[in-house]
């Protein structure tokens, strides 16, 4: 491989010579099957003409580094993991380190194809959001040699993990509500392969279950506020229990929407607490009580067990990013307590 | 050891290929197991995958068909019990095979009594016995002490004990847990942990989920006789094994929905049937468990996570040791299933064949039997009664042949299954427990099935429904209680973004491994 003059053509160079997306182009390097003969050859000669290199990290053969991240998204459309997403872009910056970011479900790709995406542009190592367990699943099968940190908050015997305590802020929630004198909650979780919502759901169940309070069937939901909207125009008048824990803010934003639709009146029939404290969480009509996810915090914690790992220093212990309960006008005390 | 420095060494048992049939149904279809020495290995699968079989093959107790054994790299055949003893493979079954009336050590040393020129040297062997203890750390054990007068558990240890006094390099546990309380557990773990330290390898058969990630350093993965795999446990995640053993993967779980557009109305007003704190020690932690007029509810988990002992807790088949019953505002206690079934509740049992149908009797004498049992034979159902009864039941379930007098022994299983339906049905039940209701019958029959449920329910009838399919609990059910490792996890309402993988990701997470 001799040096070459002037800048290395970019991966985007030859994306948008070939007018295709960098992501095809990337597909086509690593030989992705399902991609048109026409546009790999297209993009094959492309890469011929600017003299492009698959293997990006050209600085890389020299220093064995290249200084970027990557980032595996299930979906940045959330509120939680673009947050994440922005938090570890800016925890990386300031450490010196640049990010790519792919997101699985908005690139529609799969688990294997996003790290072989992300492992081609020579990344020193990966970081994966709000992961979904079949992305976990498929992360455990594919070899990776360098350092994998994933935002999750049970343990893992392969993966570096840090998390915002997802049991913590459950416990704050479900507290908050049993302190005005709730006994009956409904939660709405969400979808139960998010190893957060199902963080979250198994930590309602415990915490429910300490206060001796009785299990009610959780409902499931997808995070949108479309689905808490559509979920709580059933509900038609004041039902047995008394509270609803979601386990987002969007979800509680549409159960707030529903039921002021349906005549139901927020504290007053029914208190609901929420998940992350959006920004406009406190605009919500009641303002809304949510549990409060510190992601600045969090992105600060990925980077420096990151960091910690390819240095080869001993990884920082604490990994979980403690939760803070907002209290607005979205709780009461229960309609009549027994 | 390191999962490297395991695999590194040669296996100890190496099974491939084996194949099994009785009476020409093929039980395993090549299947396979490689052992190393010091690891323990657990080998799992859903009911029927084939578990219990190649063990008994490699213990000789099964004829194998097809396929080899190698023992420490040497190809043997096993033709019975001894073959596998002689072999160094030593088994501990679930119930163990001890004698009450003997002291610990006679136990131990039970067929392998050291000898004496006056015969039986007890002193040598009880000698013996103490150092086999001292080897399992179980010093605080007095040989000298009555078996009977130990607890289970403890008579659980004392027949690993028996079982390594020939020092296998081989012991095969086949549920030695399913009696023992969590204290218990440990202490076999330990044990287990410190005979792996020596080198032996353990194969171990639980249908605990959370012990099995505990304890093990590998599984291998049967399916309908197949191996489908063999993992580190560390590196299969707890949904992963689950699809791997329903034998689908995540994404077409989460593809199978409920196929529900609209959510479950919560139902209104006291349950019919509630139970408090229910349960019975070494089988089900106590539960909650609601259940209201027209609803299904469907209990959904592993095999061995509970469903059917809750079942049959509630329907009064088995005595709960703990917890009340409320039966329409009235606190109630069953002694038996007649007593529940005059409460109208009625349990048809999953075993078709052993615990169901009386297949010598007619179809007509099968569907009225219960109701009689209900009556008292003072008050036999009268003839016309009875003829009303079965057409009627015949005729809206499709019970074939048409003719109520034949011996239900030549009805095919959905048949079968459907007069046995009708049995319960007769009773006119409150809440009626259907436990696999489906299992083993044709496509056919399954929907009729399943609709007529869905029908009974709208009719006001509470039904607790009971499949290992989960896809099958999540269609028909208004709400699903989840099982796990004998105790209920978790109820789920049924609606448009419920679908099997949310009931595996439930079953697969664990707030133990939620802790840094």
């Amino acid at each position: 491989m001799s040096p070459s003059a002037g800048p290395e053509p970019s991966i985007k160079q030859v994306a948008s010579v070939a007018g295709v997306s960098h992501m095809t182009v990337s597909r086509v390097l690593n030989n992705y099957p399902g991609i048109k003969p026409a546009t790999r050859q297209k993009v094959l000669d492309v890469v011929a003409e600017l003299g492009y290199r698959p293997n990006l990290a050209a600085r890389a053969l020299v220093t064995q580094r290249t200084n970027r991240i990557g980032v595996l998204v299930e979906s940045a459309v959330e509120f939680g993991p673009s947050s994440t997403v922005r938090a570890i872009e800016a925890a990386a910056r300031e450490a010196g380190y640049s990010v790519t970011s792919v997101a699985i479900r908005d690139d529609n790709l799969t688990p294997q194809d996003a790290v072989g995406h992300l492992t081609s542009q020579g990344v020193d190592a990966l970081c994966i959001v709000a992961p979904r367990s079949s992305s976990v699943a498929a992360l455990r099968k594919i070899s990776i040699s360098i350092p994998v940190l994933v935002v999750k908050s049970d343990k893992d015997p392969t993966f570096l993990t840090v998390s915002v305590d997802q049991q913590h802020g459950t416990t704050l929630a479900v507290d908050h509500l049993a302190g005005l004198g709730h006994r009956d909650i409904l939660h709405i979780a969400g979808p139960l392969d998010w190893l957060d919502a199902r963080g979250r759901e198994r930590a309602f169940h415990a915490r429910i279950k300490s206060w001796g309070m009785r299990e009610r069937p959780i409902v499931i939901g997808d995070w949108t506020a479309d689905f808490g909207y559509d979920f709580a125009r059933t509900i038609t008048s004041p039902p047995a229990y008394t509270a609803i824990f979601a386990a987002n803010d969007e979800m509680a934003l549409g159960v707030i929407h529903g039921l002021h639709d349906n005549g139901i009146d927020i504290p007053g029939d029914l208190s609901i607490v929420g998940f992350d404290d959006l920004p406009t969480a406190r605009h919500f009509l009641p303002p809304l009580t949510t549990v409060r996810q510190d992601f600045q915090a969090l992105g600060t914690k990925a980077m420096d067990v990151l960091r910690a790992a390819l240095e080869k220093r001993e990884i920082p212990q604490r990994s979980k990013i403690a939760t803070e309960l907002i209290v607005r006008q979205s709780t009461a005390p229960p309609r009549s307590i027994p | 050891m390191t999962p490297g420095a395991l695999l590194a060494s040669s296996p100890v048992i190496e099974m491939s290929g084996i194949s099994v049939s009785f009476t020409g149904t093929v039980v395993l279809d090549g299947a396979g197991l490689r052992l190393f020495p010091g690891e323990i290995h657990a080998l799992m699968g859903e009911n029927g995958a084939g578990k219990s079989t190649l063990i008994k093959a490699l213990t000789g107790v099964h004829k194998v068909d097809n396929g080899e054994i190698l023992i420490e790299g040497v190809a043997r055949r096993m033709t019975g019990t001894a073959d596998a003893e002689a072999a160094g493979i030593a088994v501990v079954y679930q119930e163990t095979f001890l004698c009450s009336n003997l002291t610990v050590g006679e136990n131990i040393m039970l067929g392998h009594e050291v000898r004496g020129r006056f015969g039986i040297d007890w002193k040598a062997t009880h000698r013996r016995a103490s150092e086999a203890l001292t080897e399992l750390s179980l010093d605080d054990l007095d040989p000298r002490q009555r078996l009977s007068s130990l607890p289970i558990a403890v008579q659980q240890l004392v027949s690993i004990c028996r079982a390594m006094v020939t020092r296998p390099r081989v012991l095969v546990l086949d549920e030695p847990t399913s009696s023992l309380d969590e204290a218990e557990v440990a202490k076999l773990f330990a044990v287990l942990k410190r005979l792996r330290g020596q080198g032996v390898a353990i194969l171990f058969v639980s249908h605990f989920l959370e012990q099995v990630y505990a304890i093990s350093d590998r599984m291998t993965v049967l399916r309908n006789g197949r191996k489908v795999g063999e993992y580190f446990t560390r590196e299969l995640d707890r949904a992963e094994l689950i699809s791997t053993m329903i034998g689908k993967d995540i994404a077409s779980l989460r593809a199978i929905g409920s196929q529900r557009r609209s959510h479950r109305k919560d139902p209104v007003g006291p349950a019919l049937y509630r139970a408090d704190g229910l349960g019975r020690r070494g089988v089900l932690a106590p539960t909650d468990l609601d259940i209201h007029r027209g609803e299904v509810v469907g209990f959904a988990g592993l095999r061995g996570s509970g469903r059917t002992e809750l079942a049959r807790l509630l329907a009064g088949v088995e005595k709960a040791d703990s917890g009340t019953v409320t039966l329409r505002g009235e606190q109630v206690s069953f002694g038996s299933p007649s007593a529940a079934l005059g409460h109208r509740i009625a349990y048809s049992s999953e075993n078709r064949r052993d615990d169901g149908i009386i297949e010598d009797l007619s179809i007509r004498k099968n569907i009225v039997l219960a109701l009689q049992a209900m009556r008292g034979w003072a008050r036999p159902v009268s003839k016309a009664e009875a003829d009303e009864l079965v057409d009627d039941y015949m005729e809206t379930l499709g019970i074939m042949p048409a003719d109520p007098d034949t011996p239900v022994r030549y009805l095919s299983g959905g048949n079968q299954q459907k007069v046995l339906l009708a049995r319960w049905l007769a009773t006119r039940p409150r809440v009626l427990l259907l436990d696999e209701p489906t299992r083993g019958i044709d496509v056919g029959t399954k929907v009729e099935i399943q609709a007529r449920v869905a029908q009974l329910a709208m009719e006001g009838v509470a039904v607790v429904f009971v499949s290992s399919e989960l896809e099958e609990v999540v269609r028909l059910s208004d709400r699903i209680v989840v099982m796990k490792d004998r105790r209920k996890i978790g109820e789920v309402s049924n609606g448009p973004h419920l679908n099997v993988d949310t009931i595996v990701e439930m079953i697969a997470g664990d707030a133990a491994a939620d802790d840094d």
